[in-house]
């Protein structure tokens, strides 16, 4: 019984990261209807960039992990403005504007490969000490990030909710043209929408590699597949969706780690996707409509 | 001519036809029908398996041989043609589960995720294809029956090649430039017209599935052969990227673009770079700056010219128009009707 009480454990720190990078890839499909798998690429950026300015310059890892955010959400603007947004424009349709995410992805994550190498990384943090609720075993670093995660998923709620910026977001990826014929500036509000969804996705990668004992240039890889699993499960530009479906597969997968063996774990989360979007392609968590 | 730069020549011409059998394939299914299939080295993979098992024979008992499903020594080509096979069965029972009416990037992300399913399953699973060690000594076809040296063996291996090559292109020339060719045309620019005029896009989907999977076994399978070895590392999802790239720079639609992508990508761009000296020192870069480069190459065809280097030949039609115009097409009668001519 303990081991499914550790994997509840494990599965609720997955699940904590996957709401950062499951919110943040559904949100850029949402504004831009464009499969982003260069999200990835950017989540393994975004550690790199951490690594960085935590073992080159010194500082600590929050500053760190802030930094790596500031510089995902200009390379996420970077590729909605120089790549995404010219091929929108020039009329290329769904699958299409894939291929071309599929292409910026791998140009992207072997260009890391190239500057990096295949050697693996690791923090300079202070070491973690361990921290138990009853058979659960964490270490504090990963209740930090379970926390960060459960803040973050708060702030992005109230900034859809409550603020001009997050209703300008919801109206442009419900029908852009009726966003912008009531007076939004979609172009910006897009660029703003991949600002913060690049800083989530910044901010995943620093928690994954934290999480992991080291890391390398397939962070983001490894790690996309499952994201991918939350956003489609979740309700493909959904939010909410995604932040629900991330805990649900999150756990699910851990879970389902234990009975049927570590190594197949991806596997569940891939038949949950063939499962969602056999099923129900617009998402199996329902989420109460929004006035 | 040194025995190194022949074997290295045939090995070049061998990639280009397997490559040039395995677009054809791609070319079927995304080119000529529009089914954008992610996981189509997933179907290759399984020809391969399934030729190798059944020239290896039946797995041995024991902790050190190779541990897999079945097994036996057929005779050539059975083995081949059974990995044809094998690749239309999956290619049936992907297209059984997915082929509903999805939309398009929806059926790439499924198609994907099947592909990646297989994979993680196949490098997984110890007992099924001998897991993340995968197959090797597999035996090549004829070695046994005939004694001749490695160097000569290659170029009858080269001659095997072509044949199916040869083969695969007379059928699937046929098959484009024909009713057929043109039915799956039909659905993939408007699959409710194609409907309403009679055509069964499912059924025409499916088909374009299994015919596509067979040939992606068959080269499969002779994939396997020439490498004599087939592992999950093998065919992970980034080889799919490698044979879009080859169509899309080819020329989607066009089975003549097909064998230009099949020389360009797979053959040319890998050359080139391999040729190139390591660069800052670092043996990875040059392996990374092959992707880059392929990842380039796709973003530059796609802005530049998305129909690729060969695009599809358009359909020609005889021309309606009436051969002479010195008649005007409006005759006004005497009594007042008017009548076009």
């Amino acid at each position: 019984m303990s081991i499914y009480i550790a994997s509840f454990g494990f599965g609720l720190i997955t699940a904590s990261i996957l709401v950062l990078s499951s919110v943040g890839l559904t949100l850029q499909y949402g504004v831009t209807n464009v499969f982003n798998f260069a999200f990835g690429g950017t989540m393994t950026f975004g550690a790199f960039a951490a690594y960085i300015v935590n073992h080159t310059l010194h500082q600590n890892i929050w500053v760190s992990t802030l930094a790596a955010m500031i510089g995902t959400g200009l390379l996420s603007i970077a590729l909605n403005q120089f790549f995404f947004q010219p091929f929108i424009r020039r009329g290329l349709q769904l699958f299409g504007l894939m291929v071309v995410a599929f292409a910026l992805s791998i140009i992207l994550q072997n260009v890391l490969l190239a500057l990096a190498g295949p050697d693996v990384f690791s923090y300079d943090v202070p070491s973690a000490q361990s921290v138990s609720f009853g058979d659960l075993l964490f270490t504090s670093t990963q209740l930090i990030i379970i926390v960060v995660a459960a803040l973050a998923a708060l702030c992005i709620y109230l900034l859809l909710r409550f603020t001009k910026l997050g209703r300008a977001m919801r109206a442009t990826a419900d029908d852009i043209q009726l966003a912008r014929v009531s007076g939004i500036v979609t172009s910006r509000v897009i660029n703003l929408a991949w600002l913060l969804s690049g800083g989530l996705a910044g901010l995943a990668g620093v928690v994954l590699a934290m999480n992991s004992a080291s890391f390398d240039t397939l962070l983001g890889e490894n790690f996309l597949l499952l994201t991918i699993a939350a956003v489609i499960v979740g309700g493909i530009g959904k939010p909410y969706g995604a932040m629900i479906a991330a805990v649900i597969i999150g756990i699910a997968t851990e879970e389902a780690g234990v009975i049927i063996g570590a190594q197949y774990q991806l596997v569940v989360a891939l038949v949950a996707i063939v499962i969602a979007l056999l099923i129900r392609p617009q998402g199996l968590i329902i989420t109460r409509s929004r006035r | 001519m040194s025995a190194g730069t022949e074997y290295y020549i045939i090995t070049l011409a061998v990639y280009f036809l397997i490559n040039s059998i395995l677009l054809w394939g791609l070319n079927l299914q995304y080119g000529l029908t529009g089914i954008v299939n992610f996981g189509y080295y997933a179907f290759v993979a399984a020809g391969a398996y399934v030729g190798s098992m059944l020239a290896m024979g039946a797995p041995q008992p024991g902790y050190l041989s190779q541990h897999y499903l079945f097994g036996a020594t057929l005779p050539y080509p059975l083995p081949v043609v059974a990995a044809g096979a094998a690749g239309g069965v999956f290619g049936a029972l992907v297209g059984l589960v997915l082929l509903r009416r999805l939309r398009t990037d929806y059926l790439a992300i499924l198609t994907l995720v099947v592909g990646q399913i297989a994979w993680l399953i196949a490098g997984n699973n110890p007992t099924l294809v001998n897991g993340q060690s995968g197959l090797s000594q597999i035996p090549q076809p004829l070695a046994d029956k005939l004694t001749v040296d490695p160097v000569t063996y290659n170029w009858i291996f080269l001659g095997i090649c072509l044949i199916a090559a040869l083969i695969v292109f007379v059928i699937i020339m046929r098959l484009t430039r024909s009713p057929y060719g043109r039915a799956l045309r039909a659905v993939r620019e408007n699959e409710y017209a194609a409907g309403a005029l009679g055509k069964r896009p499912a059924t025409l989907r499916m088909s374009a599935m299994i015919i596509g999977g067979v040939m992606a076994g068959l080269g499969g399978a002779l994939f396997a052969e020439y490498l004599m070895s087939w592992s999950p590392g093998g065919w992970s999802f980034a080889e799919n990227f490698v044979l879009y790239t080859a169509l899309v720079l080819g020329g989607t639609g066009n089975n003549f673009g097909a064998m230009l992508g099949a020389l360009v990508v797979p053959v040319g761009v890998y050359q080139v770079v391999s040729l190139l000296p390591p660069i800052g020192g670092n043996a990875t870069a040059n392996a990374a700056l092959q992707w880059i480069i392929l990842g380039v190459i796709l973003l530059g065809v796609m802005w530049f010219r998305p129909q690729g280097l060969l695009p599809e030949p358009k359909a020609k039609f005889p021309s309606t128009e009436p051969e002479t115009t010195d008649t005007p097409r409006v005759a006004i009668v005497a009594h007042g009707d008017v009548q076009h001519g």
